[in-house]
């Protein structure tokens, strides 16, 4: 016993780097199967708050550019706003004394609109800070969407900041379908460069094209289907392969995103209890 | 300034750094600097090991929050750490007798550039080498692990220079 003593009290540096490593290899390890603790993320609000700060002065050089993007998007729902409305009054008239329709249940959506506070892009695993929280109605699981795009889902949250996790992240996989021919599969990032994506498990039966969209399958109840996702930049299929190798150019230019809005399903827990009950 | 009050400064400046200014400049898709590993250059060498070991595991704890990376920059900067006085040793003789902190005048300029680019390479192989946690795109690897040491030489070593010319 005295021995033994002696013996960690000689080598007592080494060992305490091996505890220390193995803490590290630890925590890494569970980060990445479960949520970690807001207090140890970047939705922690000492950090959050700083991070918010910076992206204010960030935001100023930015100003003119995200001002001309959103009046063009600003443009575009008012359009969008008037077609609706020419239809509802033509399809109210048609429809005029008969029993009202429900809008289908998946579709009741709420978008809510957050800044992005801190970014990175050049990582292997990315991750997306936002000013908003579990007090403006975010909860982890949600999807997030931009107006070009899909972007992620909610990982963290915190009363008013919740990090996300992006598509450039290998831990998250979007279930994307071809809008020509309804194909789904999984849409993974290779960790390489920010504008692509590679999509998987396409059989080579199907007909690929350079410049195929890909939409949000729907298929989750994270995203709602047919939110934009990407374009096929370029497939290949060698002779013995039974699935396309699948280069996907993403919606998102993850390097200039400033505005996202994420998606509260007002139906996910009525959905969710219902699965649960088989 | 009290030695203590001093490394605590220089942590908080080269962490805000990294995170509010390295981080947000992407130069190229690869290249993913590391500046702050500058402080634990400069941690005095009379620290006991112990006392290193903790203060390099708690260094990369903070730039793991600020990264939502638990456990990456911490095992990387408790490699560092440990490997710091055994890189010190071999490759300055006297060392007992140094009573400054690390640096050119204290090592000598050839020993120090060594020290820098031995334990730089060190810190980016670990970071890199468990955030891949792979050997998959091995020449994907090794070309971020080069640009990104060489950016963070040239800034610790740029940084020590104009240091002590003041």
């Amino acid at each position: 016993m005295n021995n033994l003593l002696k013996f960690f009290i000689r080598f007592h540096v080494f060992f305490l780097f091996l505890l220390l490593e193995t803490g590290c290899v630890v925590m890494l390890i569970a980060s990445q199967n479960y949520q970690q603790s807001v207090f140890l993320s970047s939705a922690n609000g000492v950090v959050a708050r700083l991070y918010s700060a910076s992206n204010s002065v960030i935001e100023f050089f930015r100003m003119k550019g995200d001002n001309a993007r959103l009046a063009e998007e600003n443009s575009h729902l008012l359009n969008r706003i008037n077609e609706l409305e020419n239809e509802l009054t033509e399809q109210n008239e048609r429809l005029a004394g008969i029993e009202p329709v429900f809008a289908p249940a998946e579709n009741e959506l709420r978008y809510i609109s957050a800044k992005v506070i801190n970014l990175t892009t050049n990582r292997l695993k990315n991750y997306i800070t936002i000013n908003k929280g579990s007090r403006d109605g975010i909860e982890p699981g949600m999807g997030v969407v931009s107006p070009s795009g899909a972007v992620g889902v909610v990982k963290n949250v915190s009363e008013k900041f919740a990090v996300i996790v992006p598509i450039l992240n290998p831990d998250f996989q979007l279930n994307c379908r071809f809008k020509k021919n309804d194909y789904v599969g999984p849409l993974v990032w290779n960790g390489i460069d920010y504008r692509y994506a590679a999509l998987h498990d396409i059989a080579r039966h199907v007909e690929v094209q350079d410049g195929d969209t890909l939409v949000t399958s729907g298929l989750t109840a994270t995203f709602p289907k047919g939110v934009m996702v990407g374009t096929v930049e370029s497939s290949k299929l060698s002779e013995s392969d039974a699935y396309y190798d699948i280069k996907v150019e993403l919606a998102v230019n993850f390097r200039t995103l400033t505005y996202v809005q994420v998606i509260k399903n007002a139906n996910i827990n009525e959905q969710r209890q219902l699965e649960s009950m088989q | 300034m009290n030695i203590v009050a001093k490394n605590i400064l220089r942590l908080v400046i080269v962490v805000l750094l990294q995170v509010l200014v390295v981080n947000n400049i992407a130069l190229l898709s690869f290249c993913d600097p590391l500046i702050y590993i500058y402080f634990l250059f400069l941690l005095p060498l009379s620290l006991p090991r112990w006392a290193e070991l903790l203060i390099g595991f708690s260094a990369g704890l903070v730039m793991d929050i600020f990264c939502n990376s638990l456990g990456l920059h911490a095992a990387a900067c408790t490699l560092f750490s440990y490997l710091r006085p055994i890189v010190v040793s071999t490759l300055v003789s006297d060392y007992e007798r140094i009573t400054g902190e690390p640096g050119f005048s204290t090592f000598g300029p050839a020993a120090f550039v060594k020290y820098t680019v031995i334990l730089t390479l060190v810190h980016h192989c670990a970071y890199f080498l468990l955030e891949s946690f792979s050997f998959a795109h091995i020449g994907w690897l090794l070309l971020r692990i080069v640009t990104s040491s060489l950016f963070s030489i040239v800034v610790v070593l740029t940084a020590v220079l104009i240091r002590e010319r003041k």
